[in-house]
């Protein structure tokens, strides 16, 4: 953009002791230099005098408070340049107090709730202690976390489940930062399975909207997925060595073995929709193996010996 | 231009007719599309969460299968096949140590990988290696009457490090395809980019449901005659579970079918409907087809 166009900024207002309806409103900011989505707003708020509620403070990508949705998609105002034409909203799977300012109270009990610091049983060893790069290699890129809320807001599985039955990605990323810490001798199992971290679908919204570049996903919620599976902690973990059972069996899945696996007597209840998916061809009773077989199994066996 | 193909276990076992259609016209738009036919499961995601070293393995064989046969790039209509690819990929090609360690493993089945093959998926491989023009001239019958709302599943766009193609957040290939290479309308909707709940299926299946009536209910506001995915888990999810899901929550919208990207594209092709394994579809898009001059 050229220095003076105008920014058409289409802002979200609504003040829950006065409206009825959330509305939208439109402003026009001249742009500036090296303009941020929170230039415009605090042009807005400053030159124009709009009386509005949003929330921020340092500025630099580092306090985390001035998540905002710009354009439907959740990131930091003062991060982001500002584009030519921006809806802004507030973040998606908080509560809303006014206008784009968001409660953050139940996001923060949520973190609270996993208890993310390190346990530690033993006495302390003393100062200073012997910690490798290696040994924080899995834990330390999670410690760039802001708690900025822009995972959680981002996440499918929390619009459709809620904060009380799955806690977010952003609180399993503080508690992936300890749980995987090399000191840490907490008992994370239950904690782990009890937030609901098996109700992620792994769409990686997460990882994209991050504003540190934490790979939320592949750093923190498999690997807690992985401790749960490992300790078969987790009610439907026979689903995950089922899979690889019928791969070591056919080297493709096998989606009617697949389900006899995981459902055991159960299977009956899918039995319509099994009928039905039969009838359109879609499942195949007798499923050849895939001629590679002995190469994926011998592949599979390889790394295992490694484990 | 010779592709290596590797339809998934999807395309291969449950969504067959995405298998079918994808070599019908990418033979028609003249691509040598060499199937892996030993090539076996990627590992899906819940193999990564057993042992992820499994399933970098396995995605090394397929990738040193590809490379056996000289193929240009390795075509997949699965997203989450892509993803796992491509997670191979980002080990293998760059660091040769892991890649000695692979080629290790692979010596047991007497195959060796170079680090030279690159993952491609439909998409793309119409946007990059087709081409505007040869689009253009292989586009027979236009799609200016269907209203198509695009979903284009994760794993295809996210994520940004493995593809870097566009905007992981806020996609716009297939729109562009579509109304570029088609003359077709697409939709803006809530969950475009959204996902489609494949991967809990079997363990969280409520929450699965959910996000697929998500999808589907704002598909059908804004006014689309058919969804179109380029994935097939996601066609699976959106197409064999929509019944389930809009009865979760009322039943009182109404199904929309779901079309595969492939599919689409025979059809601007001008490939007869009869061909297209629409008869496999959980939700007809027969009738649809026909109003609409199909």
């Amino acid at each position: 953009m050229e220095l003076g166009e105008m920014v058409e900024v289409k802002l979200f207002r609504f003040d829950p002791t006065i409206d009825q309806q959330p509305r939208y409103e439109t402003y026009k900011v001249p742009y500036q230099s090296k303009m941020r989505i929170l230039g415009a707003l605090r042009y807005i708020a400053d030159e124009l005098g709009v009386e509005f509620a949003f929330r921020d403070y340092c500025g630099i990508n580092r306090c985390g408070c001035c998540g905002v949705k710009v354009n439907g998609v959740p990131m930091l105002a003062c991060w982001e340049p500002a584009q030519p034409k921006m809806v802004i909203e507030p973040l998606d799977n908080f509560k809303h107090i006014k206008d784009i300012l968001v409660d953050r109270d139940e996001f923060d009990a949520m973190i609270e709730r996993l208890n993310p610091r390190l346990v530690r049983r033993k006495v302390y060893p003393g100062f200073p202690e012997e910690i490798t790069h290696e040994e924080m290699l899995s834990t330390f890129k999670l410690l760039d976390c802001i708690e900025c809320g822009l995972c959680t807001s981002a996440c499918p599985a929390v619009r459709e489940v809620g904060l009380e039955v799955f806690s977010g990605p952003a609180a399993y990323v503080k508690l992936a930062m300890r749980a995987l810490d090399p000191r840490d001798e907490g008992e994370r199992t239950r904690t782990i399975v009890d937030n609901g971290v098996f109700h992620c679908v792994s769409c990686l919204n997460c990882t994209e909207v991050c504003p540190q570049g934490i790979d939320v996903f592949q750093d923190a919620i498999e690997p807690m997925k992985r401790i749960a599976v490992s300790q078969k902690a987790y009610k439907g973990h026979q689903a995950f060595n089922a899979v690889k059972e019928t791969i070591k069996e056919y080297g493709d899945v096998n989606p009617l073995v697949l389900i006899k696996k995981v459902r055991g007597i159960w299977a009956i209840k899918d039995l319509g929709l099994a009928v039905k998916l039969g009838l359109k061809g879609k499942l195949t009773i007798s499923q050849s193996a895939n001629p590679g077989l002995s190469e994926i199994n011998r592949t599979i066996e390889a790394t295992e010996v490694k484990k | 231009m010779r592709i290596a193909y590797y339809p998934g276990c999807e395309a291969k076992i449950i969504a067959t007719e995405a298998n079918k259609v994808t070599r019908m016209v990418l033979e028609k738009l003249g691509i040598e599309l060499v199937e892996l036919e030993n090539a076996g499961c990627c590992g899906s995601m819940d193999l990564r969460l057993d042992n992820m070293s499994t399933v970098l393995t396995l995605g090394g064989r397929i990738l040193a299968l590809a490379e056996e046969i000289k193929a240009y790039k390795l075509l997949t209509v699965c997203n989450t096949c892509a993803l796992n690819l491509n997670t191979a990929i980002s080990v293998y090609n760059r660091d040769d140590a892991a890649r000695a360690k692979l080629n290790e493993i692979l010596s047991l089945c007497e195959r060796r990988y170079n680090g030279t093959m690159d993952v491609i998926t439909l998409p793309w491989l119409l946007i990059r290696l087709v081409g505007f023009i040869s689009m253009r001239k292989a586009t027979k019958k236009p799609l200016d009457k269907l209203r198509i709302a695009p979903f284009y599943g994760c794993h295809m766009i996210r994520p940004m490090k493995f593809y870097g193609f566009e905007n992981s957040m806020k996609p716009s290939s297939i729109d562009v395809m579509i109304r570029e290479f088609f003359d077709g309308q697409t939709l803006n909707y809530q969950g475009k980019s959204s996902c489609c709940g494949f991967h809990t299926l079997l363990t969280e299946e409520e929450t699965s449901t959910g996000m697929i009536g998500y999808v589907i209910r704002n598909a059908t506001s804004a006014g689309a005659d058919c969804i179109v995915t380029p994935c097939a888990q996601c066609h699976t999810a959106l197409d064999t579970y929509q019944q389930k899901a809009l009865k979760e929550k009322g039943g009182k919208d109404s199904e929309i079918p779901v079309l595969h990207l492939s599919q689409l594209v025979g059809l601007a092709m001008g490939i007869a409907k009869e061909e297209m394994g629409f008869e496999r579809h959980m939700v007809s898009p027969s009738r649809m087809l026909e109003g609409k001059g199909f």
